[in-house]
């Protein structure tokens, strides 16, 4: 679980947050440490517009937003925290105004960049818990990097046409992304086959699998990695390992 | 012995197929069967699975839900399952 600072619940948070409080394991204490958490959130697209819709729904207490650019109209069959009236306009702008009109209690922090080996240290140390949601490699291994050399955990959220995989790197416990991935994947496009229906479910996995390492709940996909095909519904789970040699991890 | 493959991402592509169930020989290693599927087909399957003559390290192979580390070393199990990933990030 995260160590992060508890934040006490006022009326309105009660009234809001009341159902999820019913889950068992949850509770008032549970959500004190949802409202005490900030989750830096790389890239707003199809998977982590998602993820930031849920987390903030959740009553998350700060979301750190990275993610460059303005909105084109093929972002919108799957960014659901973009509209059409926004076109041409700040893709973080426009998440961070979606945010707050679901949560006006939300602190959102609004960065126009994409995750890079620059700014990948000081956007993670910023955050208890990040939720990689990258369509480049080189910005996951940044991230990565970053939030292992900070003990940092990392829900890692990725699809493909109808496939998608879930997992948690718990930095000095399981594998991290180095270890999955010890080079850059040549083969990986830049732009991909994707329905928003795909790249929402692995979101709503991954913005899970946050909640439950935020507060306690629940087993998280750690050294585990769920993978799913959209096509025929069926999910697996695999067990993953650490590389000894990771260059990333290896001496955590 | 046979043995059940499940493709996933540009490999599935790749192979033209999601799943498929091959023939191996007892001993065979998983390398050896992803070789031997790799070469029953033309095209770019063989060219992302790997890298000289060893799977490519980019490339996550299970065997019955457990990842193989080292695919040229471990024997397949009769009946196995094996999923193939190739890497994806999405976005």
């Amino acid at each position: 679980m995260v160590s992060g600072a508890r934040r006490a619940l006022n009326d309105d948070d009660r009234a809001t947050y009341q159902w999820q409080m019913w889950v068992p394991g949850f509770g008032e204490e549970g959500q004190e440490k949802l409202k005490g958490a900030s989750v830096l959130v790389s890239r707003v697209g199809g998977l982590g517009s998602v993820v930031a819709y849920e987390l903030a729904a959740a009553g998350v207490g700060r979301l750190i937003l990275a993610h460059a650019g303005d909105i084109k109209p093929s972002d919108l069959n799957r960014q659901l925290l973009m509209t059409h009236e926004a076109l041409g306009t700040s893709r973080v702008a426009c998440a961070g105004r979606r945010l707050k009109e679901l949560n006006p209690r939300l602190d959102v922090v609004q960065v126009a960049e994409n995750v890079s080996e620059e700014n990948a240290a000081g956007l993670v140390s910023q955050a208890d818990l990040v939720v990689d949601c990258a369509p480049l490699f080189e910005e996951r291994f940044a991230m990565n990097r970053a939030a292992v050399a900070q003990g940092k955990p990392l829900v890692d959220c990725a699809m493909y046409e109808l496939q998608a995989q879930v997992t948690t790197v718990l930095p000095g416990e399981t594998p991290c992304l180095a270890c999955l991935y010890p080079q850059q994947p040549p083969a990986w496009k830049r732009e991909f086959p994707v329905f928003g229906a795909v790249s929402g479910t692995v979101a709503c996995l991954g913005a899970m699998e946050a909640i439950k390492l935020l507060s306690g709940l629940g087993e998280s996909l750690a050294g585990r990695l769920l993978t799913m095909d959209l096509g025929t519904m069926e999910m697996r789970t695999m067990t993953i390992a650490r590389r000894s040699d990771c260059p990333v991890c290896g001496a955590v | 012995m046979n043995v059940h493959l499940i493709w996933f991402g540009q490999l599935r592509d790749a192979a033209g197929a999601a799943q498929e169930t091959v023939t191996a020989e007892p001993g065979a290693t998983v390398a050896g069967v992803l070789s031997a599927a790799a070469s029953s087909r033309e095209g770019s399957l063989s060219d992302l699975l790997f890298l000289g003559d060893a799977v490519a390290p980019t490339i996550l192979v299970s065997m019955n839900d457990v990842q193989v580390t080292d695919p040229a070393a471990t024997e397949v199990q009769d009946g196995a399952t094996l999923v193939v990933m190739a890497p994806m990030s999405g976005g």
